[in-house]
């Protein structure tokens, strides 16, 4: 599928890094048929016509149409939100507004929205912020007489890695900001302050029950939160980054190992889960996004 | 003007010919999908028209389904990428249950490919769809160790490509392709083993063994330290052993191997090959296959081919 560039500039405090490694852009597209989105679905873009690199790029669907803000186009479209960390990623950060590119999507399986929650807490780690603005800004749009509370952590390395905060603000979160290097809010990862968060405020502030986390951040991030999730009994809904070739389900490239059934059974049927004994899922169409409680991360 | 010059290039290409028969298999253009490249069909049914296709070669299946690898499984390579998907599937039973009976409804050929770890392995597959409708033939997989006698790759050795090619012959009444693996001193030998066999046609080829190492951790990048190689890196390997094979035996070919663009396809068909398969340029863009369709009726009109069978072992040397 064919889309348009309509904007494609560094956002945050990146811009102050001296090479183009490691910053951050936001990429806007005009496209078909992307009003069907949703939060934590990806799209594969080919960022050239050459054979070099040769795969497609996943990327996360960052912003989507239907919210409001976006509404007025015409045209479909969505954005993205991108770390410059390779050959694919650097091209991309070349291409200007105007330019014509091929993308595949909306691909996979995005996050769900459980009815009747109260609090839902996002943890997101660098780039892992990308999906976390559609989740919240749908929960928003979906639950706004539920008055659900958005509890949103976010980490990173340093202040030029902390990403969206105002994105977060605008629709009403409480955000909470841990850097490694201590050069905004607390020092430290945003699973720390998580952490913090779920033992101090126990039963007191919140019911744990009508509350769900969603997290996408580096791999050994989303296994510290699962860990403390299944600790404390939550429904926890994980975003995972896998290389991939095709994002369709085609090749088996992109898979993880399901856990042993004993575990599997909370929330996903235990009948469905006998009868379909396999031991991976390809991130690519059965995730990106699964329960904490699917997987072996 | 321009209008009637394109009309009667329309016109000529509606009256080329673009149908093969691939030892009985009748499709109606000679482009085909690649085992493994395009899973059961339905994965990229919301892409392209299947009904498009000559034909589907679909996962490779097993007796008992088989879980694969661990991951990583896959990395890019220069114009490629390797991979170690480790033959996951789901099995015989389940493909002939579940994935048969959407890929039914289109109007393409199907085509099973499979593997086993021993001789009996591949006879009781090869038995088990003998019968079933609505599969059109078989791609036997002999890129894979026999476990029972040595652990040699079935393909790689002269003698048991034979035995096995031989022993599933006896066992089968469908047109039987044997693919063979790039990754022998001589490729023409196990040709000619699986011709004599009673191979209906040959397909190749099958990934090229490779390995890609992370400078920083020192580790391979693929949890199974090797994996196959494909895409556009591999086509001028694919390439001269399809000539090879072509030059050698007498049956029908079908070219695979780093085919993007229809000049690629018709590359190969020059060099001797009668149909191909499409395989990781799907991934690059799924509608791969349809745009090299479209690109044969295109070159044929173009050099007043009227039957595309015309091209195949057409090289001038
Ligand atoms: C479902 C999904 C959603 C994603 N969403 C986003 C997003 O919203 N924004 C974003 O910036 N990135 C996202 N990514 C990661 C992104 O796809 C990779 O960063 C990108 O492909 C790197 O391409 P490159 O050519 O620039 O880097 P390469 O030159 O390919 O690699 C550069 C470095 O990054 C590593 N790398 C490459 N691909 C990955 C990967 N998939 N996971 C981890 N490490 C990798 C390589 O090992 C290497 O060290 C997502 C990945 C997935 C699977
Ligand atoms: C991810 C992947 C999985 C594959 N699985 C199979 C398989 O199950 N059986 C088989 O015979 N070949 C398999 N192949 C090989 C392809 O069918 C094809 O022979 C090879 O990739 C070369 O063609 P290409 O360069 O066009 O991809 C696989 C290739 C890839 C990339
Ligand atoms: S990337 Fe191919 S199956 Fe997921």
């Amino acid at each position: 599928m064919r889309a348009i560039i309509l904007e494609n500039k560094i956002i945050g405090n990146s811009s102050l890094l001296k090479t183009r490694r490691d910053k951050y852009y936001k990429m806007r597209f005009s496209c078909d048929n992307f009003s069907v989105a949703s939060p934590g679905q990806f799209v594969m873009i080919r960022v050239n016509n050459s054979y070099d690199p040769f795969l497609r790029r996943p990327m996360s669907i960052y912003r989507i149409p239907h919210h409001p803000t976006l509404k007025k186009g015409g045209r479909g479209g969505f954005e993205i939100l991108y770390q410059v960390v390779g050959k694919g990623t650097n091209i991309m950060s070349e291409l200007k507004k105007g330019d014509e590119i091929d993308v595949l999507g909306p691909l996979g399986r995005g996050f769900w929205i459980p009815e009747k929650i109260e609090r839902a807490i996002i943890v997101a780690g660098g780039i892992g912020v990308a999906p976390m603005v559609a989740l919240t800004e749908e929960i928003r749009c979906t639950m706004q007489d539920a008055r659900c509370k958005i509890t949103v952590f976010i980490g990173g390395k340093t202040k030029n890695d902390i990403l969206c905060k105002e994105n977060f603000k605008k629709i009403g979160a409480k955000v909470h900001i841990a850097t490694e290097d201590g050069s905004m809010g607390k020092k430290g990862t945003s699973v720390d302050l998580f952490k913090t968060f779920i033992t101090d405020s126990q039963s007191s502030i919140f019911n744990r029950q009508s509350s769900i986390i969603f997290a996408c951040g580096p791999q050994r991030m989303l296994k510290a939160v699962a860990d403390i999730a299944r600790d404390k009994n939550m429904d926890c809904q994980v975003s995972l980054d896998k290389r991939m070739a095709c994002g369709t389900g085609a090749c088996l490239g992109c898979v993880v190992k399901v856990r042993s059934l004993e575990f599997g059974v909370r929330n996903s049927n235990p009948q469905s889960a006998i009868r379909n004994p396999q031991s991976y899922k390809c991130v690519c169409t059965d995730g990106p996004v699964f329960d904490a409680e699917e997987i072996n991360l | 003007m321009g209008k009637d010059i394109k009309r009667v290039v329309r016109k000529d290409i509606s009256k080329i010919n673009l149908s093969v028969n691939i030892a009985g298999i009748l499709m109606k253009n000679p482009v085909m999908v690649a085992s493994g490249t395009f899973g059961y069909g339905e994965e990229y049914a919301k892409y392209i028209d299947l009904n498009k296709l000559g034909a589907i070669v679909v996962k490779g299946l097993s007796l008992t389904p088989r879980e694969g690898n661990p991951p990583p499984r896959i990395v890019e390579t220069s114009a490629g990428m390797l991979n170690s998907i480790g033959l996951q599937n789901i099995g015989i039973d389940s493909f002939v249950n579940d994935k048969l009976p959407f890929l039914e409804k289109f109007d393409t050929k199907v085509i099973v490919n499979f593997f086993g770890d021993s001789i009996d392995e591949y006879c009781e597959v090869a038995k088990k769809v003998d019968s079933v409708s609505g599969i059109h033939g078989l791609e036997m997989n002999i890129s894979c160790p026999n476990k029972k006698e040595g652990w040699l790759e079935f393909g790689t050795n002269p003698d048991l490509a034979f035995r096995v090619v031989n022993a599933v012959r006896k066992n089968t009444r469908l047109p039987l392709i044997v693919k063979l693996s790039p990754n022998v001193t001589d490729i023409t030998v196990i040709a000619k083993a699986a011709s004599d066999a009673g191979a209906d046609a040959i397909s190749l080829i099958n990934t090229l063994s490779g390995m890609v190492i992370d400078i920083k951790t020192r580790k391979p990048k693929l949890a199974n330290i090797i994996g196959g190689l494909s895409g556009p890196a591999i086509k001028p390997v694919a390439l001269k052993m399809v000539w090879q094979v072509a030059k050698t035996i007498k049956l029908p070919i079908i070219g695979v191997g780093g085919i993007m663009t229809y000049e690629d396809a018709i590359e190969f068909m020059i060099a001797g090959a009668s149909a191909v398969q499409i395989g990781t340029a799907n991934f690059i863009d799924p509608a791969s296959s349809e745009k090299i369709i479209d690109g044969l009726k295109l070159y044929c009109g173009q050099n007043s081919i009227k039957d595309i069978n015309e091209i195949a072992g057409s090289i001038a040397i």
